[in-house]
């Protein structure tokens, strides 16, 4: 079931007044119809695929009680294993077999050896890369000794498959989540009111402009052969803005309707694209997923308390693995490695942490002329590297890159007034949100109701003139 | 959790109200709005050509000047129409008005195929039925008639659409956009008059079926476009049931290079402004007269 769907306008107002209704009966009742809620919403594209939650699901809530209560450090580790196992076989297993059995066969056959790859016809199932990360962080979390299990199979299963984010995230951790799920929720006006605020703005950063850039983007991408340099330099640019909210959309609307039903989910994004260097930019995007690596990926090798030459493999690895997270294919892999390169510079000479306060604050209410131009050559070197994340093969993106730097002749994108006119309109209406939530995010002013009713309104009434409602999946599903 | 619903029913209630003040607002400021509300309520007219057919021909065809030089006309044509929205003017019309000599149906093949078009025009939908909520949340006159947003706006920003007038129907607009493409021969290719009914235009069947019942005479004539898009396939003659039908290919490649002038005629890649709207409404004059 999609946010963006007529089904899901149904189905949330159902479960809301189910949810509220049960308050007053036990946290198991309540928690029960939250369960069957996420069942009901995932089985939705594919009950089959319900049985694979269930097992992640039993799996880490044996393996949870089962490291907990080992008496050994090697019975500890014998069950996270279990859980390592069982997760990372699912998502190898669906995610990444066919792309790791044809690249095993290319290489063989560029040794002069003829191997046809064993390949198999397997369905990705939706968001199985977010749930399997998160039940993982809960079984690492109590082997570290940091969290407790629980031995609340219901509110268990429901933490692992709360349905706002159980597709396209944010990765929830244990520690943040389940103590919200395990105890008594109470409604809050304030909280809903900014909830639905955040599914109105997620919803118009989905509908509004990632949906429209979309169609320019894949037309450009679809056929770049023909384009001019110029036209593929706007196109991705353009895929700049679409994947930031197509997926920040998602995660707004996620964290809205978490927040419906009295549970805070973590900050996502961040205003990635004001980011000043490569640093801050990912502390800022799917920030969920990157301080997962940092956590359960980079800290464990050493992070930067090892010799350089180590810290430097460190980096390396973690942007490889999150470039593989993405998808099954060598693109990926190549943008992570584009975003390593990018990062290493600013780690050697220490300035990787330099900015760590918003672009503005109470006592700068403007941001300087450095800081414009560092968010400027930022956003370049991001959007470089999203020629990678966006093209089918690498050689397609190395084509592009060379027709937009080399100013290729080509075709240029259709002109059309109206939708000139419509982009011009809706970015005003983005860029004037988004300074105003920028502003209310870093503390220089606060909305209050009536503010916030007045952003609801302007959104909703945007949504409908200037929404594709055509029911576009999101691109992160697909990861 | 009360005041939370009084806040969802405030929401909604401001939302309702804006959809509202929208469809009161759009007659009194939008063209195409006010002029099918104007069309729905003729009665007992007396016109003697009715022009046809979309926006090409709503800006492209001056029924002032066919008025003045063959009889009373008027401009029925509508931004985004369909054959069945022209189907359906004209049935209505045709209901309660005297019936006219001539129907001029302006189609435009050079941008529009109307092969799989068969929904009524959710402008002349609300003219002739009002407002209903028959398809639930697509009826809300923000998502129904949200092109008008748009196409309003434009005179918000541009003094050439603030100063455009509707006159008898006709949208005379004097901005000009030159015409800088090049014609290729290769691009387009003809088809003949069979093909009008069946596979091209399968809803030109029931324009015609109509003119032919009630005795009307109908020229069917085909827009032009930029040098691009123009073609070079000839005028065709169609018969329906003993009936001879004209199809003028107006978007010939020599008769726009006779007529029209790619420097100051056209308003966009497929509409012609004012002036060339003169031009080629001279050009469909003497063509009609000939016969």
């Amino acid at each position: 079931m999609l946010f963006n769907s007529l089904s899901f306008l149904i189905f949330l107002p159902t479960i809301f007044i189910l949810y509220w209704l049960l308050s007053k009966k036990k946290l198991w009742v309540q928690n029960l119809l939250l369960l069957i809620a996420s069942y009901v919403f995932y089985g939705w594209w594919d009950w089959r695929f319900l049985s694979l939650i269930f097992l992640s699901t039993l799996v880490d809530y044996i393996s949870g009680i089962e490291i907990s209560k080992a008496n050994t450090a090697k019975r500890k580790k014998i069950w996270l294993w279990v859980s390592m196992l069982f997760n990372l076989g699912m998502l190898g297993f669906f995610k990444y077999f066919n792309f790791f059995a044809q690249s095993w066969a290319e290489a063989f056959s560029q040794l002069g050896f003829s191997v046809h790859p064993w390949t198999l016809n397997v369905i990705l199932p939706v968001g199985i890369s977010f749930y399997t990360f998160q039940t993982m962080s809960y079984s690492i979390d109590i082997y570290k000794g940091k969290i407790e299990p629980t031995k609340d199979f219901i509110g268990f299963a429901a933490f692992v498959s709360f349905f706002p984010q159980l597709v396209a995230g944010p990765i929830e951790r244990a520690s943040n989540l389940l103590p919200q799920i395990l105890k008594k929720r109470s409604f809050s006006f304030d909280e809903s009111v900014k909830g639905i605020q955040l599914i109105l703005w997620g919803m118009f950063k989905k509908v509004v402009i990632a949906d429209s850039i979309a169609q320019i983007v894949d037309k450009a991408y679809g056929g770049f052969a023909e384009f001019s340099g110029m036209a593929l330099a706007i196109a991705t640019v353009g895929f700049a803005f679409q994947i930031f909210c197509d997926f920040s959309g998602y995660s707004d609307m996620a964290i809205g309707i978490a927040k419906l039903f009295g549970v805070q989910l973590m900050t996502n994004f961040d205003f990635p694209y004001l980011a000043r260097n490569i640093g801050e930019f990912w502390r800022k995007w799917h920030i969920s997923l990157s301080t997962w690596f940092r956590d359960y990926v980079y800290i464990p090798l050493g992070g930067s308390r090892v010799k350089r030459n180590r810290a430097i493999f460190n980096i390396f690895v973690v942007f490889l693995v999150s470039g593989l997270w993405h998808g099954a294919n060598w693109t990926f892999i190549v943008w992570g490695s584009i975003h390593a390169a990018f990062f290493l510079p600013s780690f050697l000479i220490g300035s990787n942490r330099k900015y760590n306060s918003y672009l503005v604050q109470v006592k700068k209410l403007l941001p300087g002329g450095n800081d414009i131009v560092n968010i400027l050559i930022t956003f370049l070197l991001v959007s470089f590297a999203w020629i990678f994340f966006r093209a089918d093969s690498i050689n397609n993106a190395l084509s592009i890159f060379e027709k937009i730097v080399l100013f290729k002749d080509g075709k240029q994108l259709p002109y059309l007034f109206n939708e000139v006119l419509a982009y011009i309109i809706t970015f005003g209406v983005f860029f004037l949100l988004g300074i105003l939530f920028l502003y209310e995010r870093s503390g220089v002013i606060r909305l209050n109701v009536k503010h916030n009713f007045l952003v609801s309104i302007s959104l909703l009434l945007f949504i409908t003139l200037f929404g594709r409602f055509d029911e576009q999946s999101f691109i992160y599903f697909q990861f | 959790m009360r005041k939370f619903v009084l806040y969802l029913f405030a929401l909604l209630a401001v939302f309702g109200t804006l959809n509202v003040a929208y469809l009161l607002i759009l007659p009194l400021v939008d063209w195409d709005m006010s002029k099918s509300i104007k069309v729905s309520n003729f009665d007992n007219k007396n016109f003697e050509i009715l022009v046809m057919g979309n926006s090409t021909a709503l800006d492209g065809i001056n029924t002032e000047l066919i008025s003045s030089e063959i009889g009373s006309a008027y401009n029925f044509s509508l931004s985004g129409a369909n054959l069945n929205t022209s189907y359906t003017q004209l049935d209505r019309y045709l209901e309660k008005n005297h019936k006219p000599k001539k129907i001029l149906l302006f189609l435009s093949s050079c941008h529009t195929n109307y092969k799989n078009d068969s929904g009524l025009h959710p402008v002349e939908d609300y003219a002739y039925n009002g407002f209903s909520f028959s398809k639930g949340l697509g009826d809300l006159p923000l998502f129904k008639f949200r092109w008008l947003f748009l196409e309003n706006f434009k005179k918000l920003i541009s003094k050439d659409h603030r100063s455009a007038r509707l006159v008898q129907g006709q949208l005379r607009i004097n901005r000009v956009v030159q015409d800088n493409s090049s014609y290729s021969k290769t691009v387009n290719n003809c088809i003949d008059s069979g093909m009008y009914l069946h596979d091209r235009y399968p809803y030109l069947d029931s324009i015609i079926y109509l003119s032919v019942k009630n005795k009307i005479d109908l020229d069917i004539l085909e827009m032009p476009c930029w040098k691009e898009r123009q073609n070079d396939c000839p005028d065709l003659e169609l018969t329906y049931e003993g009936n001879e039908i004209a199809i003028y290919n107006l978007n010939n490649e020599l008769r726009c290079k006779d007529v029209l002038n790619p420097n100051t005629d056209w308003l966009s890649a497929d509409h012609l402004n004012q002036s060339g709207g003169n031009k080629l409404t001279k050009e469909v004059i003497d063509l009609i007269s000939q016969y």
